[in-house]
């Protein structure tokens, strides 16, 4: 499937939801009239602050990148969610946003994860605040019919920013336990590092439970988003196992629009003698092939 | 000219600008990258990322970081080089609708030299402006903070520099910004543009790491407006008044305020850099600020505004006076 690159534009928009799923974390949705096409793993970049503040404060001066974590659209126009975590001044400022108040956003930026082809399955793998494009990208896989199996890590519990509709299972079996992904007929198999959910350890052990069990696992397309060290994680993983892997990485961005050459990944150049090249994160990310990047 | 219309245009050497409002170097690409946000056809001009001889691939991540009010960048002049950038960036700068300069970094006179000549051969661009100091490569700053090798290499530059104009880009990171300026003007420079970023760190307090990866870096950003001000007064006062040379102000202009700021210090015109992140649409956004003002103040052009702070004790200064009838 071709990949999509609409003209990105800059929202103002009302915030007309919000709520907090877990400890240190906030959802909030706006709502603007219209939104161009966009694809899971593209993001907008935030104005984290009063678009006039900046004297008073001098915090979260740039934008900061948030992935698209859900969109819709209906006659009232389209609702985009936002799931993040409160890790410095810019998330504070948005999880004390209230329902009403106005949304700053540029978007939708970057290239987002590719479709598979005919026949194959996906494994999606989310670990902590990894989870909203993985969550976007279930949605729409499964309206093409994509068979999906989601594997969610978090360090604890009240750090899963998702609601279960039965406790996930302890010994790997991956079940209907997820809201987020059941609603879609997705079976999800959650690790916490501490084991007060799910399996105890890491999604690279749930990948293990699933690599156990996989029939064919050369048909399937692996997607994963979360911490850097997790993903290099399971791109080694499926390296080893010749899995295909798209990963949605991040980087700290000052402009998300090609201008600035701060958001590199270092990827293989075949053709440089080098051997390697830095990729800017923001435009030819944030989705890379995991196969590419130099980790 | 049609009263009550302000005249926004100013002249940078030979070239005029219908506003004088830039962006700067380094944060606005090579052009296509904005084009789907701002009217790029509306901007006085664009200045190009830094170019260099040959393709660099910048210095290892992470290069930037946030600070209070501003950020400290060491990229370290990623560049396509100059074939590329003839290849591939120069057939949609043609098309963009205003003028605009390519930036030019090198490691020596010779590569400098080599990089203008050829920019100044191809058509389609209004002028060069050398980056003479760019602190986040080895010898960045070498050009910029030695007046005797800066105004060698502006001559040797400016030999080659026929067609376009050629602005010199200074550093704040010297003692005395008069004296290099001084040089780049003896040595043919049209025009200067100040300032560069200043010199700073960041550390992370947890791991005792230099929050970027290059240590040091560049400081931008409303952080660095008093300081920049300061210096393009300066260099107003003490070269570029009697020279008759433009300054082209640069330094945490957020606002079409922080541009009549700079203008009233001395910029003839202004680069709009760090501010582009948070919307590329702030040049235009400036130039409709001034716009108004001009007509507030009724002053019928632009340029009558530039250098026209009075000192602190001259009095009466009722601002509208010294505007001409429109
Ligand atoms: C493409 C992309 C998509 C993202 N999607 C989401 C999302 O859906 N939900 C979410 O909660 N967060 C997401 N992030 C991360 C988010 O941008 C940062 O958490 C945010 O910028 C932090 O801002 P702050 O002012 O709260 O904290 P800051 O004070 O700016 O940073 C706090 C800490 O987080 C680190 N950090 C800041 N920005 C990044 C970054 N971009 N990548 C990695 N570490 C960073 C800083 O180094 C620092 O240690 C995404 C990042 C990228 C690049
Ligand atoms: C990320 C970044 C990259 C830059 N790259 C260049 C460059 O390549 N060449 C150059 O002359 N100046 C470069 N600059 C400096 C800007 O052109 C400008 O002089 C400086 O940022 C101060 O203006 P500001 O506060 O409006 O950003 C860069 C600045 C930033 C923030
Ligand atoms: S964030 Fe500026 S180039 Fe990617």
């Amino acid at each position: 499937m071709a990949v999509t690159h609409s003209a990105p534009s800059i929202y103002t928009a009302p915030v007309v939801a919000r709520r907090s799923p877990c400890r240190e974390h906030f959802e909030i949705t706006i709502r603007l009239p219209s939104f161009p096409d966009a694809v899971p793993g593209q993001f907008l970049n935030v104005l984290c602050r009063d678009a006039q503040s900046m004297d008073d404060t001098g915090a979260a001066m740039l934008r900061r990148p948030f992935s698209i974590g859900g969109l819709r659209r209906s006659a009232e126009g389209v609702e985009i969610d936002i799931l993040g975590r409160v890790v410095g001044p810019g998330t504070a400022w948005l999880n004390a946003l209230q329902v009403g108040d106005e949304l700053n956003v540029l978007g939708p930026l970057g290239r987002g994860f590719t479709i598979p082809n005919h026949g194959e399955r996906a494994l999606l793998i989310a670990g902590g605040v990894g989870l909203p494009p993985i969550r976007w990208l279930c949605e729409i896989l499964r309206k093409s019919a994509v068979f999906c199996e989601v594997i969610f890590g978090a360090q604890s519990r009240d750090l899963l920013p998702i609601s279960f509709r039965e406790p996930p299972k302890s010994d790997g079996a991956f079940t209907l336990c997820a809201e987020d992904f059941a609603r879609e007929g997705a079976a999800c198999l959650i690790t916490t590092d501490d084991g007060s959910c799910g399996v105890r350890g890491r999604v690279t052990d749930g990948l293990s439970h699933w690599l156990a069990n996989a029939e064919a696992p050369s048909n399937v397309r692996v997607y994963s988003c979360g911490p850097e060290p997790m993903l290099r994680a399971v791109a080694t993983i499926c390296a080893e196992r010749g899995l295909r892997c798209e990963a949605a990485m991040e980087r700290v961005m000052g402009c998300g629009m090609g201008t600035c050459q701060s958001c590199v990944v270092p990827v293989v150049a075949p053709d440089r003698a080098s051997g390697r090249r830095y990729a800017l994160c923001c435009r030819e990310g944030p989705v890379f092939e995991t196969a590419r990047v130099i980790w | 000219m049609i009263a009550g219309v302000p005249d926004l245009s100013v002249r940078i050497g030979r070239v005029t600008l219908r506003n004088p409002v830039m962006t700067a170097s380094g944060t606005c690409g090579y052009g296509e990258e904005y084009a789907p946000i701002a009217d790029l056809s509306k901007l006085g001009a664009f200045t190009t990322k830094s170019i260099t001889l040959h393709p660099r691939d910048g210095n290892p991540p992470a290069r930037i970081v946030e600070t209070h009010g501003g950020m400290i960048n060491a990229i370290g002049l990623a560049n396509v080089g100059i074939d590329e950038f003839l290849n591939s960036k120069l057939p949609y700068i043609r098309t963009m609708g205003c003028p605009v300069f390519a930036n030019v970094a090198g490691h020596s006179i010779d590569e400098y030299v080599q990089v203008a000549g050829r920019l100044d051969a191809a058509d389609g661009l209004a002028g060069i402006e050398l980056n003479v100091s760019c602190p986040n490569v080895a010898d960045g700053l070498m050009f910029g903070t030695d007046p005797a090798l800066l105004r060698e290499l502006v001559a040797q530059v400016r030999r080659v520099v026929t067609r376009g104009v050629l602005i010199v880009k200074l550093s704040p990171n010297v003692t005395d910004i008069s004296a290099t300026a001084r040089a780049a003007v003896d040595a043919g420079a049209d025009a200067l543009s100040l300032v560069n970023t200043f010199l700073g760190m960041a550390i992370d307090i947890e791991t005792w790491k230099p929050k970027i990866a290059n240590e040091s870096g560049g400081l931008s950003g409303p952080a660095i407006k008093p300081m920049a001000i300061h210096l393009v007064r300066k260099v107003w006062r003490d070269v570029a008044r009697n020279a008759g040379v433009p300054i082209v102000g640069i330094g945490g202009i957020r606002n079409w305020q922080d541009a009549v700021e700079f203008i009233l210090a001395g910029a003839t015109a202004v680069s709009v850099g760090t501010a582009l992140y948070v919307d590329p649409t702030t040049p235009l956004k400036i130039a409709d600020g001034i716009a108004e003002y001009l007509k507030r103040k009724n002053v019928v052009r632009v340029s009558d505004l530039v250098g026209r702070m009075v000192s602190a004790k001259e009095s009466p200064t009722p601002p509208s006076e010294t505007g001409v009838e429109g």
